[in-house]
């Protein structure tokens, strides 16, 4: 059995590539990182493939007369530690000054999480992977075998260390598991779909068939093939839909990166009523045993909790150092809020970029209704539970559209009567005008990590009240 | 550079812990990014990798194991990787069999002019310095970005079948942004140029002097009414069109949606099992082609050796043919036609597409917008949604004008096009003589998601969809 990369080697690594670093430099950063993924995927109702990913390597930043320079590697021998540092300080030398750029972090030590990380995810064996991330479709499996299942389990454990010529001397580890599962089915000409998911910090806290189980209630509750007309609908989205909205329509917005660009349709806004009331958005790195805490960000800032949006006010952005120190005025001070992250083709954080903004556990806070006084609240509407390909399609504006993809029912008289085919329709809408159009939010909150996404979405189901729907498809698949 | 026998030996243990096929990739890659905003400079970054990506088949089940390595326990961490490679599969629950290739052994690399190496990079930085300078000088330009990169690839492909490939390919890429803003309004125009070759991308494209056109751009945009919601007759460009051909034919042509292997996240095609039916009218002929040198979906070998080459999806409006990697091919009746490709060796290859486009037709540019009384022009590709068949799709554009009697007049923002795959691909009417094979860089697809590069493009065309435009209020 080979040796692991362990903390001690990553660190190892961090402070030979500071020592070289500092020789040539007025400020330099140093972040390595170990990540470990395993991957069992399934669809067609089979585990299709299993997969390992072990991954390491070190990210230098260097800082010369105000001009930075970024290099990256994953050989963590010395002579490729000193040629990742000789060619980040060759950038920063040959560029004029960043005159945006004030400094690196200064240490302001790191939140104390009690369990960071379950150190069985980075020796847990084969067999055991196998049978943990091939349960969610054998859950489902055994409760509805009629169903097409689709899905994976994702195992990940990330091991970092972050130093810097200020003193910046961190080290983080964190774990998580997600399986998500798509159940289907067809009646006559219509789809229907459910989706169900569970996510978890730890072995422990992982209830694999709760994702198969959920999936398929969710699914024979779409049943039903109903479809709608275009128009504006009453609309309860579920935990997923929300999800989408946050990670794709709303977390540029609340960057201070986006900001800076412009591209936020929040820009100039802060202090104003962007959303109703009722609405509060949060980022929080801190939690205990939430899925996206974390001890430091990657520039070794501690995470905390920031507010972002308290009862429809608009009061902070998310922001790294670089950014907090670009948009700071003598008028209006910034400071990082521990976002500053790096996240980039596989899941976990990774040496091979410079920090950019990301949220940790970015959510919603819990409202006062329950799942049933939400949709009692609706005359006639419809509740989607899960989007798809839910984009910003006009960034700046907050105009964004997808189509309903799974757990979608229509709402008559205050209760959900039948399920509306997957697929079925379109909403085109504008964010920020349906942040003022939330007429409810659910007392229930879950944890979705979306495809691909990097942080914890942390929703209620949320009732709003006038939302568009652009296109459908009739019964016998014609479009309206 | 690896040396054969490692990889050699790494196979023979493979086969003998019961592998029944297994190949290996290994990879040193090394890519550069330089930019800059409103004449500083900003991001510079370079990277290099290096890693193997094991497949294994085991009693019809496949593991995939991949990992960065150390030079000093390579051969030991090769060999534990190829061990869990094989260990992994077994927990596969359905049988996979292979259609067979030849085995290829064979080396490509990329044609190039200029090696992005020799250009200092301080020579960059001073392009996307002056070039993000020249567009913020324009009166109405709020923030202006330029960026100058490539991605080196060095990847060597050995199957227990024989398969021996050596392939580098060389990215370049250069993009330019523009934010005007205009009376409390905000909005950007973007560029981008990239190609599978050398430096001489950058220098052909040459941003200083595209400088001044992405700032108007933007300053028209930010100027614009917003485009109205109409059914109507609009004309594509190709980089528009690009994106509609990735996300409508290149997507659901991919065999494992097909199949539903990638129901969870990819989704699946609408068209399974419409083979030899018409999906679009006769001047719709959509190929790819990753023989086609100098894009970015262009190789010799796809990443199970297959060889690169052309593939009809659409021939005169009817389906005709799929994405085949072996297992698909196998399972469809078909030959593989090389499309398994992974982004990098951390991940298992996937049906990727190659360079797809629409085929040129016979119309000129000009007699496209000269026989248009009434429409919408639609340049330049943003951000797309698609349903989880393909079948319903909305694709915004950088920027619309309206054409009134054959001629491009107002512009317009916040326009996208929406409509039904067989709607609008039945809604062609005119086809272009012109042909541009734009760069996509973040195609994403699998679980973890990994992105690709991938060519896409066409001509001119013109359709008839519904336009929308900003719901903002």
């Amino acid at each position: 059995m080979m040796e692991r990369m362990n903390m001690d080697t990553l660190r190892d690594a961090t402070e030979y590539a500071l020592k070289t670093a500092e020789k040539n430099t007025s400020q330099c950063e140093v972040f390595a990182s170990a990540n470990s993924v395993r991957t069992i995927r399934f669809a067609l109702n089979n585990v299709l493939e299993s997969k390992s990913i072990t991954d390491s390597g070190i990210g230098v930043r260097v800082v010369v007369d105000g001009s930075m320079g970024f290099s990256s590697t994953t050989l963590l021998e010395k002579d490729a530690i000193e040629e990742t540092v000789l060619r980040a300080v060759k950038i920063a030398r040959n560029k004029k000054p960043d005159t945006s750029f004030k400094s690196l972090p200064s240490p302001k030590g790191i939140t104390r999480l009690s369990t960071p990380s379950d150190a069985r995810l980075k020796e847990i064996d084969v067999e055991e992977i196998i049978k943990l991330g091939s349960a969610p479709l054998e859950a489902g499996l055994k409760k509805e075998p009629s169903l097409e299942f689709s899905g994976s389990t994702n195992f990940v454990f990330e091991e970092c260390v972050i130093m810097n010529s200020l003193g910046v001397d961190c080290e983080d580890s964190s774990s998580f598991i997600y399986a998500h599962v798509t159940a289907e089915g067809r009646e006559g000409n219509s789809e229907f779909s459910g989706i169900g998911w569970n996510v978890a910090r730890t072995i422990e806290g992982f209830s694999p068939d709760k994702a198969g189980e959920e999936a398929v209630e969710n699914a024979l509750k779409s049943k039903g093939g109903k479809t709608i007309k275009p128009g504006r609908y009453e609309t309860v989205f579920g935990h997923y839909a929300v999800a989408d909205l946050m990670e794709h329509v709303l977390s540029y917005a609340v960057s201070l990166g986006s900001v800076d660009a412009g591209i936020s349709y929040f820009t100039g806004g802060l202090g104003s009523q962007v959303a109703a009331e009722e609405l509060s958005v949060f980022d929080d790195g801190t939690i205990e045993g939430a899925l996206a805490s974390k001890q430091v960000d990657d520039e070794g800032t501690p995470t905390r909790r920031t507010q972002v949006i308290r009862n429809g006010v608009l009061e902070n952005f998310l922001s790294d150092s670089y950014y907090a120190n670009k948009a700071s005025k003598p008028e209006k001070l910034f400071e990082s809020t521990g976002n500053g992250f790096r996240f980039a083709g596989t899941p976990g954080r990774r040496y091979d970029s410079a920090p950019g903004i990301f949220p940790t556990n970015f959510g919603i806070e819990p409202g006062k209704r329950k799942a049933e006084e939400l949709v009692s609240e609706v005359k006639n509407g419809v509740y989607v539970g899960r989007l798809w390909y839910t984009y910003p399609i006009n960034h700046i504006q907050g105009d964004f559209t997808c189509t309903n993809r799974s757990n979608t029912y229509l709402i008559e008289d205050g209760e959900i009567t039948q399920g509306i085919a997957a697929n079925s329709f379109r909403i085109n809408d504008n964010l920020p005008r349906l942040l003022q159009k939330i007429k409810g939010i659910g007392k229930e909150t879950k944890t979705v990590v979306v495809w691909g996404g990097a942080s914890a979405i942390i929703v209620p189901e949320v009732h709003f009240s006038d939302v568009n729907v652009i296109y459908a498809k009739n019964e016998e698949g014609h479009v309206h | 550079m690896i040396e054969d026998n490692l990889l050699e030996e790494a196979i023979e243990y493979g086969i003998k812990k019961s592998a029944r096929y297994i190949d290996i990739r290994h990879e040193e890659n090394s890519s550069m990014r330089v930019g800059a905003e409103d004449g500083e400079p900003r991001e510079c970054a370079i990277g290099t990798e290096a890693g193997f990506g094991i497949r294994a088949l085991v009693d019809g089940g496949w593991g995939f194991a991949a990992f960065s390595f150390s030079k000093k326990n390579m051969r030991e961490e090769l060999l534990e990787n190829v061990e869990m490679a094989v260990k992994l599969a077994k927990a596969k629950s359905a049988k996979v069999e292979l259609e067979g290739i030849p085995s290829h052994q064979g080396f490509y690399k990329t044609k190039v002019q200029i090696d992005p190496e020799v250009v200092p990079i301080e020579s960059k930085i001073d392009i996307c310095t002056e070039a993000s300078k020249r567009m913020k000088e324009n009166g109405g330009i709020a923030k202006s970005y330029a960026s100058i990169g490539d991605l080196k690839v060095d990847k060597t492909f050995f199957s227990s079948e024989g398969a021996r490939i050596h392939q580098k390919l060389v990215f370049s890429y250069v993009g330019l942004t523009a934010i005007a803003k205009n009376n409390g309004e905000t909005d950007y125009f973007d560029w981008s140029e990239g190609k599978q070759a050398g430096y001489e991308v950058v220098r052909d494209w040459d941003p200083i002097s595209q400088s001044d056109g992405i700032a108007e751009k933007a300053i028209e945009l930010v100027g614009a009414k917003n485009c109205l919601e109409e059914e109507t007759t609009v004309i594509l460009d190709p980089d528009l069109l690009a994106l509609v051909v990735h996300e409508i034919v290149g997507h659901p042509s991919e065999a494992d949606r097909v199949l539903g292997t990638e129901a969870a996240w990819a989704g699946k095609a609408w068209w399974n099992e419409k083979v030899g039916e018409r999906i679009g009218s006769e001047l719709v002929n959509v190929v790819s082609d990753a023989s086609l040198e100098g894009y970015f979906g262009s190789f010799k070998w796809d990443d199970e050796g297959t060889p690169a080459q052309r593939i009809e999806h659409l021939k005169q409006g009817v389906l005709t043919d799929y994405f085949h990697n072996r297992e698909t091919a196998k399972a469809f009746g078909k030959k593989p036609n090389g499309a398994m490709r992974a982004s990098s060796y951390q991940f298992a290859p996937l049906l990727r597409m190659t360079n797809t486009y629409l085929e040129k037709g016979d119309a000129k540019k000009e007699e496209i917008f000269e026989e248009t009384t009434k429409g919408v022009y639609l340049v330049g590709q943003k951000v797309p949604s698609i349903d989880s068949r393909r079948f319903n799709f909305q694709i915004s554009a950088k920027i619309a004008y309206r054409i009134k009697n054959g001629e491009i007049t107002e512009p317009l923002r916040g326009a996208s096009m929406t409509g039904t795959s067989p709607g609008w691909w039945s809604s062609i009417d005119l086809v272009g003589n012109d042909l541009d094979i734009r760069p996509i860089p973040n195609c994403g697809k699998g679980d973890p998601m990994q992105t690709i590069m991938v060519g896409n493009g066409g001509p001119h065309v013109r359709g008839r969809c519904r336009v929308v435009g900003s719901r903002k209020e």
